[in-house]
């Protein structure tokens, strides 16, 4: 056992797969090198905890499945975990830089790999200052190189000229060739490795030297055996890539140039370095092929033509080393039909023309063999041609192996098969025309196909469209026997066709059909603008399938429009198409109810995708409406609060309106979504979901999309649909801020709006309900902290008036009693209302009487109208009645409440009520005081004290006066000890003390002196009477207000008599 | 048992083949015969424990271990305890039982018992107790495990493994059969039955006294009674017990405390007695299949509970774990599965949600979880 080796420990085997382009795959195949072992191994026998090596083992798992963010999701998590040990700590940033990369490996995303690349190259380059364990440095310094040298790549080989950048790549190039193999003043990827070769020599010594070897023993010896072979295989890697980086970065310079001449020198060093150190394996051997082809290259001609026939008489005709051979030869046709003279083709020897002739033409899908074929084809020509005199035996040997050679190429669909047809023109009739049954037969078809295209689309009659379908069905089947010039072109033309199909079938309205086309060109079109239209089909296809609504299939296309939406985000991040299917996923999302997809498609949204913003607008409008329409099944189903979806919403709509805000203009759909966000903005802000963070009004007067400022602006061409709920916005917003001018320019602006809709009115009708109500709320809890009111001048006359529009404009918006009744009692309430709007508020300051006058009045109206209905019960009737009596008396209108109070008491039910006559008493005591004239102030106060008996048309109206009243109920009320006759012995008394108290008024009035005593005499001798029959008078409270009245009786009496003398 | 050296045909074959092959084999009978006359065994008797397999002579089997003289051997028999034992095998077992036994090592509890079912009986009825202990052995335990594994056919299985207790009462599967019996009534919900049939293992060595107690608090877990059955766990953790296997049924009892603390809805005490038995060192005398599964278990009932806590993100890591890493456990895989469609779908991943259900319907088919799937799909 080694003590070192033990404690070394950075955990076992992580087995992950080098990240390589393919380019270096292909190298490093021939190479031989396994790099399944990939990290250090020679630790392989540490001990590590079970969370480490199940870690381990999923993060391999997860990149074999190409889950590579998960990876890096589950790695961010083990950064966390504190049971991770240091050693599987240093790993991390490695594992992740991996992942990073291997997870934009498939992405034609330029945009998207540079970033990946970047965060890779930040993490491996802090990973290389901070470790020195040589294991990981190794690992990382290579990782590092290998990043360098994709980024290299991914600037040499942009298809756009808008990335293409070579002096870029050439730097990138340097960068990797420093990391691989130096000059540089930190670790390089070759020192590092050798580092780690003499780390596991010396385990190796140590065990070798041990006197005993436990079994254990024997095994560590073992591994770290193949350790170091493996080792060893990376060493010659990193050459090999280095030459490899050397050889590419060649491309960068103009041929021939000084740069290029150097790098390619510097390649072809480091090959035959590869090439002297391993001159058995393949990975040598590989080396020796690419220095042939370098010095080819660089013109040394002769030494890179000796080099590859070298490699061409390689012994073994199996596999990898058969393939260098077919390189080899193929390299050297190439180099030989380049020359000028024939003489110099020499060297395609008979045992080469075998070699090629003898190739198996049943694996002519590889394109080295058929270049190498078709290349040896023309040289053969070429010889044919050059050798008129030469026998016939020998002429026609060569062109039986032209022949043979051209034919075989022909007929395959590679890019060589043109070149091949051409030849076999040139050889005869009966070649030439089965070159041209190859090449011709699939143009004119699909020239065909092109003109029944064209005709459908001059005249797209139903008929034309079957007629097209079936066309192009025979086309397509005929299609695959075909050959044509260009096969390339051919398979591009057939993609066409195909789509064209597909675009007809939807047409027809034949989805499926349309949708199984649509989606094998989008999964394995190799043109990516093909693909790209094929998915929008295909999206579009299974949308109209979702909407059939037929069961054997439409949960199937819901979940098959979101698959593909997501397919085309991932597939276009920054394409249109991306956005769009963005938007439809929304739009699905919406239809599930599914909170957390819109969240993921917003997470899915690539940084600089076209019309991000518009997305994030779309989702944060659809994640607020959802919030606010959330079933509680929905909300059950989604892991988070309301609350947390509110606050996703502001986040996404705040990110949305930020962005959408710094174009210089905004106009069309970009303009609608932008004003549909911030009404949705606004709509948080009011429901206070957002604590208060947004500048409400600014938002409403934003200069781009505020609600306030775009609704109104005429030039602003914005849907109907969008002005009811942007106006509602800007009212609800302005009550919000207390700017009661706006918000009632606002209610002006609504009502027009939904003046021709009756739905659109009944909205209306909740939102002012909500708005009286927090008004009404809001001056209470103004009233009850007033330290904290403060005066706002003008602004409370706006307020009172914002209040009489919005219930003015409930009152005649719908008849519905409910809502008649809330309007009836809420004008009702402001118009008393020293309890709602205090009259030390400054909410009163700012309502002048009139109005308030005038609120009264309106309440007075719709009581009316409120009685006028037919569905009234009797209670309710009464109810309102006694509610229009309140009002009536308010207004001082007394003689009008006690005709309504007369036409309640002529109900009998009600005549008989104790409280119905308490109320009337009251309010003919009252009237008395506010009369209309005097007579009538003396019937008042005689109904009163005596009560009086009056026929109305809905039958006799008999009001008691205090006095029956009080008789009426003493029975009950010294009866027993019920709570009913506690109840009445206080109406008892309070009648008996109004008794006397409304005959002093009555004295007090402008009455003959005569009457005025007899008044003041009955109200003397009823107290007296009272104490005698009930000695305690009801109580100390109501004894001390007897005793009040008594002394202003006999005050009254003494001013009497005062006036007398 | 004694290898009958086939001598006369060896002989003829060298008779008959006059090269070096017929020499070779000249040879090694000559070696049989001396080894005979020596009074040695050469034999072909196996055990198959968890490292290697010893070949010899079966000299004597109790419940407690089994007693081999090793092949070349003149020494004392080498004991083997029954823990370490994963299968024997004697020289002339039928093939078909061989097979058969090795199909039960593997868990393949269905065609354990159609191999064992193919055996012609009378070869049985003519073969010795020993061998007939072990027919008889492979089917109780294949139809036990397959009964506990469909729900069904629960008393017949037991009826059978009864009756293999009783006649074979010197088996070395005394305690598996025993463990298998209070498994099947605990099925059956008879849970003084299955605590009587565990406690009659705490008389064998100390590992099946160990084992003995978790299953007993697997009887009190089953019964509902988690809190004793936590505690009872927690004993079993507690115990000073150094030797092989000892780890295993602590790491179960530990895992079986956590599934407890989930039926408390304790869930958070789950996610950290799983988290502080992940941060202990990969077991190294543990099987790795035996170590797999408790790994697997482990994972699962971490998803479990996090899906219960709400942390859907850390419940998807566990799940892949057991999907991706631990999956030997029909059951704990599919269930991962089943929970992964919903994790995925959540997460915005419908691609990987439709790949889960795939693997779901075409790996278990016939399971819970796919049913399950079948019925929300309806």
């Amino acid at each position: 056992m080694i003590p070192g080796a033990m404690r070394k420990g950075s955990g076992k085997t992580v087995n992950r797969p080098p990240s390589v382009s393919h380019g270096v795959r292909r190298l490093l195949l021939l190479s031989g090198v396994s790099v399944l072992s990939f990290y250090l191994v020679a630790e392989i026998i540490f001990a590590e905890t079970m969370v480490e090596h199940s870690s381990s083992r999923l993060i391999t798992a997860l990149g074999e499945k190409g889950y590579h963010d998960t990876a890096v999701s589950v790695l961010d998590k083990l950064v966390q975990n504190k049971a991770v040990s240091n050693a599987f700590h240093r790993k991390i940033p490695l594992l992740r830089a991996i992942e990073r990369v291997a997870s934009v490996r498939k992405s034609s995303d330029w945009v998207q790999r540079i970033r990946a690349f970047e965060e890779a190259r930040e993490e491996l380059e802090c990973l290389l200052e901070e470790q020195q364990e040589h294991s990981l440095l190794a690992d990382a310094a290579f990782q590092l190189g290998m990043v360098f040298l994709d980024t290299g790549r991914l600037y040499q080989n942009s298809v756009s000229a808008k990335y293409r950048d070579l002096s870029k790549a050439h730097e990138f190039f340097i960068l990797a060739n420093e990391v691989f193999v130096g000059p540089r003043t930190g670790q390089t990827a070759l020192n590092a490795v050798e580092n780690e070769i003499q780390d596991v020599d010396k385990l190796i010594r140590a065990y070798r030297n041990q006197r005993l070897m436990t079994p254990g023993d024997r095994r560590a010896l073992t591994q770290l055996e193949q350790s170091r072979e493996t080792l060893r295989g990376r060493q010659m890697q990193i050459q090999l890539l280095a030459a490899e980086t050397f050889s590419e970065m060649a491309e960068c310079f103009k041929q021939h140039s000084e740069e290029w001449v150097q790098s390619l020198e510097q390649a072809l060093q480091r090959y035959l370095a590869v090439y002297e150190a391993i001159p058995n394996r393949s990975a040598g051997l590989w080396a020796r092929l690419e220095e042939g082809k370098t010095l080819l290259l660089l013109g040394r001609k002769k030494e890179g033509q000796e080099v590859l026939l070298e490699v061409t008489k390689l012994p073994s005709s199996e596999g990898l080393i058969y393939q260098l051979r077919v390189k080899a030869v193929d390299e050297l046709l190439s180099m030989w039909l380049g020359t000028a003279n024939i003489e110099d083709d020499e060297g395609f020897d008979e045992r080469l023309r075998q070699f090629v002739l003898s190739d198996s033409s049943a694996s002519l899908s590889n394109p080295d063999r058929l270049s190498m074929k078709c290349l040896a084809a023309e040289l053969l020509w070429r010889r044919f041609e050059a050798s008129p005199t030469a026998s016939k035996s020998t002429r026609d040997s060569l062109l039986a192996d032209v022949r043979v050679l051209a034919r075989d190429v022909a007929k395959t669909a590679g890019v060589h098969a043109a070149s091949a047809r051409r030849l076999l023109v040139k050889l005869g009739r009966k070649d030439a025309a089965f070159a041209g049954r190859l090449s011709q037969s699939f143009m004119a078809s699909y020239q065909h196909a092109e003109e029944v295209l064209a005709q459908y689309r001059k005249n797209p009659t139903d008929s034309k469209r079957s007629e097209s379908i079936a066309e192009l069905q025979q086309v397509l089947r005929k299609a695959t026997a075909q050959s044509a010039e260009d096969e390339e072109q051919k398979r591009k033309q057939l993609s066409l066709l195909r789509y064209q199909l597909a675009l007809l079938f939807y047409e027809e309205k034949r989805y499926h059909e349309a949708v199984s086309i649509g989606e094998l060109l989008t999964k394995s079109s190799s043109f990516d603008l093909l693909s790209k239209q094929a998915a929008v089909l295909t999206l579009a296809t299974w949308q109209a399938l979702s909407e059939q609504n037929n069961i054997e299939w439409c949960n199937d296309a819901v979940s098959q429009v979101g698959d593909t939406a997501s397919y085309i985000m991932h597939r276009w991040p920054r394409d249109q198409c991306s956005t769009d299917a963005a938007e439809v996923s929304i739009d699905l999302a919406v239809r599930e109810g599914s909170f957390e997809a819109i969240i993921a498609v917003i997470q899915d949204l690539a940084e600089g995708s076209p019309g991000r913003d518009e997305v994030l607008l779309r989702g944060g409008v659809s994640m607020w409406h959802l919030c606010q329409n959330m079933t509680d099944e929905q909300a059950g189903r989604t892991s988070l609060s309301r609350r947390e979806c509110t606050h996703r919403a502001i986040r996404v709509l705040d990110e949305g309106l930020g962005g959408i805000g710094r174009r210089s203009v905004l106009q069309g759909t970009a303009l609608e979504v932008a004003v549909a966000a911030a009404i949705a903005r606004c709509e948080i802000a009011v429901s206070g979901a957002d604590k208060g963070s947004l500048d409400l009004f600014s938002l409403l007067n934003q200069v781009k999309y505020g609600p306030w400022r775009v609704l109104r602006d005429s030039s602003a061409k914005l849907p109907l649909p969008v002005y009811e709920p942007g106006l509602r916005a800007c009212l609800q917003g302005f009550v919000k801020v207390g700017r009661y001018d706006l918000a009632r320019q606002s209610l002006a602006a609504l009502l027009v709006t939904v003046s021709s809709s009756q739905e659109a009115r009944l909205r209306l009708v909740g939102t002012c309900i909500a708005i009286v109500e927090k008004m009404i709320n809001a001056s209470q809890e103004r009233k009850e902290q007033e330290s904290s009111a403060s005066p706002r001048g003008k602004a409370s006359g706006d307020e009172a008036e914002l209040l009489g529009e919005l219930l003015d404009f409930v009152k005649d918006a719908t008849p519905q009693i409910e809502v008649l009744s809330w309007v009836a009692i809420t004008f009702g309430r402001l118009g008393v209302s020293d309890d709602v709007l205090g009259t030390d508020d400054v909410l009163v300051a700012g309502v002048r009487g009139d109005k308030r006058n005038f609120f009264l009045e309106q309440s007075a109206a719709t009581i009316r109208k409120i009685l006028t209905s037919s569905g009234l019960r009797g209670d309710a009737q009464t109810a309102w009645r006694r509610e229009l009596v309140s009002v009536r008396s308010n207004l001082g209108q007394w003689d009008d409440a006690v005709k309504q109070m007369r036409v309640i008491l002529s109900d009998q039910k009600n005549a008989r009520s104790p409280f119905l006559q308490q109320d009337a008493a009251k309010l003919f005591q009252k009237a008395a005081k506010n009369p209309s004239s005097f007579e009538q102030s003396q019937e008042y106060f005689r109904t009163a004290v005596a009560g009086s008996r009056v026929m109305l048309t809905t039958g006799e109206s008999v009001v008691w006066g205090w006095g029956v009243l009080a008789n009426r109920i003493s029975k009950v009320a010294f009866g027993d000890r019920s709570d009913l006759a506690e109840s009445m012995r206080r109406l008892y008394f309070e009648s008996r003390l109004s008794l006397a108290a409304c005959r002093l008024e009555w004295a007090q009035s402008d009455i003959d002196a005569v009457t005025k005593v007899q008044l003041l005499h009955d109200a003397e001798a009823g107290i007296k009477m009272e104490s005698q029959l009930h000695p305690d008078l009801g109580g100390i409270a109501f004894k001390k207000r007897f005793e009040v009245l008594h002394i202003t009786i006999q005050q009254e009496f003494l001013k009497i008599q005062e006036s007398r003398q | 048992m004694t290898v009958q050296c086939e001598v006369p045909e060896i002989w003829s074959n060298f008779a008959l083949g006059h090269n070096g092959q017929g020499l070779q084999l000249m040879l090694v009978c000559l070696g049989c015969i001396a080894f005979q006359s020596m009074g040695a065994v050469y034999a072909a008797d196996q055990v198959v424990t968890q490292a290697e397999t010893l070949f010899g002579k079966i000299e004597s089997v109790t419940p407690e271990a089994v007693r081999l003289i090793p092949r070349g051997s003149t020494g004392d028999p080498r004991e083997i305890g029954v823990a370490r034992v994963l299968m024997i095998q004697f020289n002339d077992e039928p093939q078909g039982l061989i097979e058969a036994k090795r199909l039960l090592v593997k868990k393949e509890f269905v065609s354990a018992l159609l191999a064992v079912e193919e055996i012609d009986e009378n070869q049985i009825k003519s073969s010795s107790v020993a061998i007939r202990g072990e027919y008889a052995y492979v089917q109780a335990v294949a139809t036990g495990r397959i009964a506990i594994e469909t729900a069904g056919e629960i008393s017949f299985a037991l009826s059978r493994v009864e009756r293999v207790i009783d006649q074979f009462t010197r088996s070395i599967h005394y305690y598996e059969l025993l463990e298998l019996a209070g498994d099947l009534e605990v099925m059956l919900g008879r849970f003084d039955k299955a605590k009587s049939f565990y406690d009659k293992m705490k008389d064998g060595p100390p590992l099946m006294g160990l084992r003995a107690r978790r299953l007993g608090g697997n009887v009190l877990a089953a019964e509902g009674r988690h809190l004793e059955a936590v505690v009872e766990f927690e004993k079993v953790q507690l115990e000073k017990f150094d030797l092989n296997g000892g780890e295993q049924e602590k790491m179960a009892a530990c895992l079986a405390q956590a599934a407890s603390f989930i039926a408390l809805r304790r869930f958070d005490e789950s996610v950290s007695l799983i988290r502080a038995l992940l941060s202990r060192d990969l077991p190294e005398k543990i099987p790795v299949s035996s170590a797999e599964e408790l790994l697997g278990k482990a994972y699962s009932l971490l998803g479990q509970s996090f899906i219960e806590m709400g942390q859907n993100q850390e419940a998807l890591i566990a799940y892949l774990t057991v999907d991706l890493v631990y999956n030997t456990d029909s059951k704990f895989h599919a269930e991962s599965l089943w929970q992964l469609i919903g994790l995925w779908a959540d997460g915005g991943y419908p691609f990987r949600a439709a790949e889960a259900r795939k693997k779901l319907v075409d790996t278990y088919p016939g399971s819970e979880a796919a049913t399950r799937l079948n019925s929300t799909s309806e």
